[in-house]
């Protein structure tokens, strides 16, 4: 069953610059209960995706095509209705913990007021539900972390404190993005840990990051992003053995547990992007279509989508 | 051609300074040419202070040096600069390691301009399109400020910086921790060339053991400013003694190397440097602790090979 669909989904910054085209005709079905992973190359649009749904971007973006939720389209909705599905339906884990909680106020209070606002609990209850929240997550609240700043956090425990605050009201869909950036290898176990725990409930995520083996470690499906679109989508077992998409194979040989080669060039800039296949200038298997049209997808395996001309049997 | 001898660093804090944190704390070992020496731990173990240290970017508080038998502590200052252009670093965070208010071609030359290496503009011009090249930049690139780049981008830069000057000696202070894969990739590949063709000894300070495993070939695992283990690579991907190597290990998530019995698990985070206590410093988040862990510190143990190691719990003796 499908969750969310963003359908068709343009969002194009208008800066003094030119024109950031950060998504394009993006097509993308989270469904119920499973674990997406969005991955792709930092400025290629993954970020902005997740703020998109959650309705977030700065005013100067221009946005087309519809995000379908519960009947719903998100986009058309009203600031008001708006309000009260984020962080009640979908929940965001925002990128930087350093920069996400709110310095002058203690972390526990902080994390109440979401359950407050949303569940109409008193403040008393809602602070008690905080503790349960933050012990789950291995945060000691005996141990002073609820009535702490979050200066006096380490990286990891505000990772989980807002991990915490995300999954405070239930909800639906969880974006988490980059949950794992800057951590160290232990703490990122630990922060994946709880990660999983999330996801093995009955609900959605959809985990933003660029780290593939967190991604492989978490996901059900996994979407590979390029220049604001999707360019691959597939169970994360199949991603991993029988990658389709020229960048995706790229992508994986330049891990250091494999061969950390890297992909020769660089990804194209957001204003300027190439015509055709965004990939085609990087690309090793490049044919002449390529420099001209823009692929569809094509399932190559039962539920393995990749947007490159080499399946095309037509 | 590098060694540390006994070297250790405290840092002092609190009003009377009585507080004191021990980032360095008495470690010894060698680097020779042409070899890379990976450090691996977790934030905050004093992985960059060491680094450092080395450089004498900082002053020890105990401790040798030396750089080709001269002990970079007992020289002038004169003399250290003229040795300066031969010890090059990449710093961690590319953003603020460049000057913004300078154009890449300005960064890149000033390093020419204060060792006197060239004599005309011409010559300048000539030796920094050269380098450049050898680094896979744009000229295009040259006119920018360091804004206008992104991270790979600018790690290149302080790449080609580091090329004006012949280096015998690099530390690379986790030069990709900010970057993606495929750019990390790209910079690393980068770095192993111009090693290979400039033969300058490394350190590889990074706390992904993965990477660690690609760019080195020994290795020191360092745990709250001390040596725990040091072994050649492959040694340590294969019998990893300590329990705090072999947790590390574990977490590498898509490591195949570790078997089920070698995998564990390790609770809490780094306990504070401040005022540490007696005893081993891993004691109270391994999971293999005893008694005698809290009451006398290890010490580095050669387990034969230039294996060493210190924990009570391998001690061949």
């Amino acid at each position: 069953m499908t969750l969310l669909h963003a359908k068709n989904l343009t969002a194009h910054f208008l800066t003094e610059e030119g024109v950031v085209k950060a998504i394009n005709k993006l097509d993308l079905e989270i469904r119920e209960g499973e674990t997406l992973g969005l991955i792709g190359e930092t400025g290629c649009g993954k970020t902005v995706l997740g703020l998109s749904i959650m309705r977030l971007l700065p005013r100067n973006v221009k946005i087309e095509g519809g995000i379908l939720y519960g009947g719903n389209d998100l986009l058309k909705l009203s600031e008001e209705t708006m309000r009260g599905i984020r962080g009640k339906e979908i929940a965001l884990i925002p990128q930087n913990p350093s920069t996400s909680l709110n310095p002058v106020l203690k972390v526990g209070g902080q994390i109440s007021e979401v359950i407050e606002l949303h569940q109409g609990l008193k403040r008393g209850k809602a602070w008690q539900k905080a503790i349960e929240l933050l012990k789950s997550y291995g945060l000691n609240p005996s141990a002073k972390g609820i009535t702490q700043y979050p200066h006096q956090l380490s990286r990891g425990m505000k990772q989980r404190v807002l991990i915490a605050m995300g999954i405070a009201c239930n909800p639906s869909l969880i974006i988490a993005d980059e949950p794992t950036k800057g951590l160290d290898a232990i703490v990122r176990t630990q922060v994946v840990e709880s990660l999983r725990e999330l996801s093995s409930e009955k609900r959605a995520m959809l985990l933003i990051t660029h780290d593939l083996e967190v991604a492989f470690a978490l996901c059900d499906r996994i979407a590979v992003m390029y220049a604001g679109g999707i360019i691959e989508l597939a169970p994360t077992a199949s991603i991993f053995n029988s990658p389709g998409h020229p960048y995706t194979r790229g992508l994986l040989n330049s891990l250091p547990s494999r061969e950390l080669k890297p992909i020769p060039g660089f990804s194209p800039s957001l204003i300027d992007l190439p015509q055709g296949c965004k990939f085609h200038p990087r690309c090793g298997h490049c044919i002449e279509i390529c420099r001209q049209n823009y692929p569809e997808m094509i399932e190559t395996e039962k539920d393995h989508y990749v947007r490159c001309f080499l399946y095309d049997k037509s | 051609m590098i060694k540390a001898d006994n070297l250790s660093k405290i840092f002092y804090s609190g009003i009377f300074k009585k507080c004191y944190t021990k980032a360095v704390d008495n470690v010894s070992f060698e680097i020779e040419k042409g070899q890379t020496f990976g450090l691996v731990g977790e934030s905050g173990c004093g992985k960059s202070t060491l680094g450092r240290l080395l450089l004498r970017l900082i002053e020890p508080t105990a401790g040798k040096v030396f750089f080709n038998g001269m002990n970079l502590f007992d020289i002038r200052k004169k003399e250290l600069q003229r040795l300066r252009p031969k010890m090059q670093i990449i710093f961690q965070n590319p953003e603020s390691s460049l000057n913004p208010r300078m154009k890449v071609y300005d960064s890149i030359a000033e390093p020419l301009r204060i060792h006197k290496v060239i004599r005309s503009r011409e010559e300048e011009k000539e030796r920094i399109s050269n380098l450049i090249e050898m680094i896979n930049l744009n000229p295009e690139h040259l006119g920018r400020y360091p804004h206008e780049l992104s991270g790979g981008e600018i790690q290149r830069v302080v790449m080609a910086r580091i090329l004006t000057m012949t280096p015998e000696f690099l530390v690379a202070d986790e030069p990709t921790s900010s970057l993606d894969v495929s750019v990390q990739a790209q910079i690393l590949a980068l770095m192993k060339e111009l090693q290979h063709t400039l033969g300058f000894g490394c350190l590889f300070i990074s706390h992904d053991l993965n990477l660690v495993r690609h760019m080195s070939d020994r290795i020191a695992v360092m745990y709250l400013g001390k040596f725990v283990e040091v072994a050649n690579t492959g040694e340590i991907f294969k019998g990893a003694v300590h329990p705090y190597t072999q947790a590390l290990l574990s977490v590498t998530l898509s490591s195949n190397s570790v078997s089920e019995e070698q995998r564990m698990t390790v609770e809490g985070e780094v306990a504070s440097q401040v005022n540490p206590s007696s005893g081993c410093k891993f004691y109270p988040r391994c999971p293999r602790a005893e008694e005698i862990c809290l009451e006398l510190e290890p010490s580095l143990q050669d387990m034969g090979n230039g294996h060493l190691a210190a924990c009570h719990l391998s001690d061949p003796g």
